[in-house]
């Protein structure tokens, strides 16, 4: 039975990295730790800045899009928004729902299968511009 | 043509009935008059006429179509586009069609040519003759759509392609981009308020939009016995004066809820007589 490799994205608050915490919102999150796993193992990550974090719009799209590039399968943030979380399935990503736990905890937390899969948002009600301006996930049914 | 825009900044002073009374006056002293309603979320002008909309014309923005097969996935579209409305999965790009304003940015991007005009239509225009000399040009955006500005611009342009004397244009309330390109290249600015701090507050915002863009303003007090918060002093610090005080009239409800405008419904009310003063005003301007 091989090992299985895994690419997880982490919504950082602050610098990035395993000690930094998990930022609530994908999209505006200001890092990206891009966590490589080896099995239940963290076999290496490092940080990459958000290109959301200081776009005006579409910040979430931006994120995922990076995500998508780094070849990330799994991503984990506090709340994604609608078009991100769009862009994220298109993709291939799953997106997990975490609390604001350290990076390094909330990866141990999926790998444990304790993090529930994030459910797309109905309704308006984003953060940044584009998807905050009362535009839901309903219209994409 | 004389332009006039109708503004004033808070919604629900009184700028459409306003707006829809001086049409029909201007009409009635004989200038062919075209009312152009650009409040264009939430038209109804021609409700206060007691009107149909008539000769519907679509409104279409661009919105770009991949062809797949000459797509050389380089990505330009997604670069270039500003509002991150296209996306890329396996390199091949996709729409996020709520957010694309329609700026043809991904068609330019793009070397391979696999970008065309889809199109979308956002809204439509309508061209009503809802009096002898009175044509009612109204624009109406798709429920849901968020692009105002593209209708309002549709909207302006018909009303300006008809043969007029006079050109009145109703605008949306606040003071932003469509509201703005409305009043645009009008000669007087009518600005309707209200004696309450938010009617006050966002008279000035609108004060300050007209003198960027060089219109004078003529000030109208709406309601004006129904409130006690009233602009005189921030009005006479820019020089200006009240040029009309309409008060709150039963007589103006009855009018608005039967759909007939005030000066054909009671010529001797208030508002009739302070509507025929503007309208004087404007009949004369030179």
């Amino acid at each position: 039975m091989g090992v299985k490799f895994l690419k997880i994205g982490v919504a950082s608050s602050g610098l990035g990295g395993l000690d930094d915490v998990v930022s609530p919102q994908f999209g505006r999150c200001r890092v990206l730790t891009i966590v490589e796993v080896e099995g239940t193992n963290i076999r290496n990550y490092r940080s990459v800045q958000n290109p959301g974090a200081i776009s005006g719009g579409g910040a979430g799209i931006q994120a995922a899009q990076l995500l998508a590039q780094e070849g990330c399968e799994v991503v984990i943030a506090g709340n994604f928004g609608p078009n991100a979380f769009q862009v994220l399935i298109a993709n291939g990503i799953s997106p997990y729902t975490s609390p604001p736990v350290k990076v390094r905890e909330a990866v141990e937390m999926f790998l444990r299968g304790e993090l529930p899969e994030a459910v797309p948002r109905r309704g308006g009600g984003g953060m940044g511009k584009g998807m905050g301006r009362g535009r839901g996930w309903s219209r994409y049914p | 043509m004389v332009k006039v825009s109708v503004t004033g900044g808070k919604g629900g002073t009184g700028k459409s009935l306003v707006a829809v009374n001086l049409a029909v006056e201007l009409s009635a002293l004989g200038s062919r008059t075209v009312l152009a309603d650009l409040d264009v979320e939430c038209p109804n002008d021609h409700l206060l006429l007691g009107v149909e909309l008539e000769k519907k014309r679509e409104v279409r923005i661009f919105k770009p179509e991949f062809d797949y097969s000459k797509c050389t996935k380089c990505g330009a579209c997604q670069r270039s586009c500003e509002e991150s409305a296209i996306f890329l999965v396996e390199g091949y790009p996709f729409l996020l069609p709520n957010l694309c304003s329609g700026c043809r940015t991904c068609l330019i991007s793009c070397e391979a040519s696999a970008i065309s005009d889809g199109g979308k239509v956002v809204g439509h225009t309508y061209e009503t003759e809802a009096r002898d000399d009175l044509t009612l040009v109204t624009g109406k955006l798709i429920e849901g759509e968020e692009k105002a500005y593209p209708v309002v611009v549709g909207a302006k342009d018909r009303a300006l392609s008809l043969t007029s004397d006079v050109l009145v244009v109703d605008t949306s309330p606040g003071s932003g981009n469509h509201v703005a390109f409305s009043i645009e290249g009008s000669d007087v600015a009518v600005v309707v308020t209200e004696p309450t701090p938010m009617g006050v507050h966002d008279l000035e915002i609108t004060l300050d939009l007209l003198e960027v863009l060089d219109v004078q303003p003529i000030v109208v007090l709406n309601r004006s016995n129904i409130g006690n918060f009233r602009p005189d002093e921030k009005l006479k610090e820019r020089g200006l004066r009240i040029f009309s005080e309409i008060p709150y009239s039963k007589r103006v409800l009855d009018s608005y809820v039967s759909g007939t405008p005030i000066v054909e419904f009671d010529k001797n009310d208030k508002f009739s007589v302070e509507i025929s003063k503007i309208a004087e005003v404007i009949f004369n301007w030179k």
